[in-house]
């Protein structure tokens, strides 16, 4: 009944595997660059290199299967629905069934296993990274590399803050959202029957309450914050500082390998 | 009504990393018309029980029997329940959501498929329950004390009429005059509509002064039930391994009864009561 038992999708699971001893920011690098580089796979080979390689975070992660896949449910219906596209509407090659209006071209049955391929190796791999990573170290991870940019007055450790803060009261959020939902439904109010716009209504003793909450813990966070003397990022130190290590290296290397593997697999267009 | 529960156990995210037993294998009654209190640590599984018996949340296994009512694994209907027990949440000022204290109170007895001028009575008698004075009907609950705040959400709650009353930790942030103040009118109105009362509390003290029956709860488990006499005369070492202390009273007067003989009656609990029996001593013995 509460909407709190479904483990989120990529929430972070706390664990000592060689991922989540990496440093946030060659995490973040390689999976920047793996997004990228998934788009040059055209073939069996580059697309079995890609796979290799999510399987293999996957093993290494030590995060049980059945994890990841319950996470990756709602994402498989978009996957399916996106193969499903282009096994209707792309057309080349040989016909390989006509029923009806429907027609399944060869070419739309590879489209449709490319795609759907790329769209879950995509997504393991980004899945991968908040499963391994602090939602800290991943905010701590982005700050620093970007911090080049607060040279061109972007306010990098401002934004990379107000990211810490929303990821942080997530779940604190929620957590109020299911206490006060169930305080209302206590009191008679349901939020199941009726239709959409009755449904809709029926939030609203749930949503003022929430809204003047998240208020009210924004000020009592500002001023927190003020009494122990926050002055915005400048000169500021850090308790934990980062730092890469072998395996960010060997990671990187890995990295280098993947790209030169695939530019070398992949069939010239 | 009577509260039955049997062999009750609850997990939060079964088959997750996340996975936590918050009851195992719980079994108690409490009659009808019981003042009865929940007491332990934090974590002890407290809130989840009551959870249960108000229907808000179903358990991983076993039952509860909430008077004509049977609350299992599988049960997904709960409306007829709802409008039997009444809940009154931690920091329950947190849900209220009205323009006004009144149309808030009403809330509650509106989803009950009240008649309007039913609603309205309901409200003006809530009010008076928990001592809220009517010219604050038409006051924004948003401009209130935080003390009458939590009066207008207690009031929301008994303006339904329950015949169980569960109130999880309802004085935690009241100042001790509030405290007192808001348990001992729900101490009346239990005497008064004979409904059953079941107080979430860490306050050996308040457990002590309103309830008759304690319960005992430790990392999920029950380890003690019984009249509040007997369950302090566990002794305080075996309450301080539950994380829970005895009540200052009871400590005194065991402290006192090391040195008397006779010793002091052991249902002494509050100061008051203590203040009486030492008031007795002297008396008898001067004359």
């Amino acid at each position: 009944m509460s909407s709190l038992t479904h483990p989120v999708l990529g929430q972070y699971i706390p664990g000592d595997s060689p991922l989540h001893r990496m440093d946030p920011r060659s995490k973040l690098v390689f999976i920047f660059i793996f997004m990228m580089i998934v788009f040059l796979a055209n073939n069996a080979a580059s697309y079995g290199l890609l796979l290799g390689m999510t399987v293999l975070g996957v093993q290494l992660s030590g995060i049980s299967l059945s994890i990841i896949i319950r996470g990756l449910k709602p994402i498989l219906y978009l996957i399916s629905l996106t193969a499903v596209l282009h096994l209707w509407l792309t057309r080349g090659g040989n016909v390989l069934l006509q029923w009806g209006p429907i027609t399944i071209y060869e070419e739309g049955v590879i489209q449709a296993i490319w795609i759907s391929l790329r769209f879950l190796i995509l997504v393991l791999m980004g899945t991968l990274l908040t499963l391994t990573t602090s939602p800290i170290d991943l905010t701590d991870g982005l700050e620093r590399l970007l911090s080049p940019l607060s040279r061109f007055q972007v306010p990098v450790h401002e934004y990379a803050l107000m990211m810490s803060i929303s990821l942080r009261f997530i779940p604190t959020l929620w957590e109020e959202m299911d206490k006060i939902m169930k305080a209302q439904r206590a009191r008679g109010a349901d939020f199941t029957r009726g239709g959409l716009l009755k449904r809709a209504q029926s939030y609203i003793p749930v949503l003022i309450p929430l809204f003047i909450s998240s208020f009210r813990r924004a000020e009592e966070l500002a001023l927190a914050m003020e009494a122990r003397g926050y002055r915005g990022g400048e000169g500021r130190t850090r308790i934990r500082t980062l730092q890469y290590r072998k395996l960010d290296v060997f990671l990187l290397i890995v990295l280098g390998c993947l790209v030169v593997a695939l530019l070398w697999l992949r069939s010239p267009s | 009504m009577e509260i039955d529960v049997q062999n009750v156990t609850h997990v939060y995210n079964a088959g997750t990393p996340f996975e936590h037993t918050a009851l195992s294998n719980i079994e108690l009654k409490i009659d009808s018309g019981t003042f009865a209190a929940m007491i332990g640590a934090t974590g002890s599984g407290k809130s989840t029980l009551i959870q249960l018996i108000s229907g808000l949340i179903v358990p991983t296994s076993g039952r509860i029997r909430v008077g004509d009512w049977e609350i299992g694994p599988e049960t997904k209907d709960f409306s007829e329940l709802r409008g039997r027990v009444g809940v009154v949440f931690q920091y329950p000022e947190h849900q209220l959501f009205e323009e006004t204290v009144a149309k808030d109170i009403a809330f509650g007895p509106t989803n009950l498929g009240l008649s309007p001028s039913k609603v309205k009575e309901r409200v003006r008698h809530a009010m008076e329950w928990v001592g809220l004075s009517e010219k604050l009907a038409s006051r924004s609950p948003f401009h209130l004390s935080g003390g009458q705040m939590r009066r207008v959400a207690v009031a929301g709650v008994l303006a339904m009429e329950p015949d169980i009353l569960v109130l999880d930790e309802p004085t935690a942030g009241l100042d001790p005059v509030g405290q007192r103040e808001l348990l001992n009118r729900i101490r009346d109105l239990h005497q008064k509509r004979r409904i059953t009362v079941i107080l979430v509390s860490h306050s050996m003290e308040e457990a002590a002064r309103y309830a008759d029956q304690l319960f005992v709860l430790n990392r999920g488990k029950k380890v003690l039930e019984g009249s509040p006499a007997s369950v302090f005369a566990t002794g305080e070492q075996k309450l301080a391994q539950w994380g829970l202390e005895v009540p200052e009273a009871v400590q005194l007067a065991t402290r006192l009864n090391e040195r008397l003989n006779p010793p002091l009656a052991n249902d002494v609990l509050t100061l008051e009561d203590l203040e009486k029996e030492i008031v007795a001593r002297w008396k008898g013995d001067s004359c």
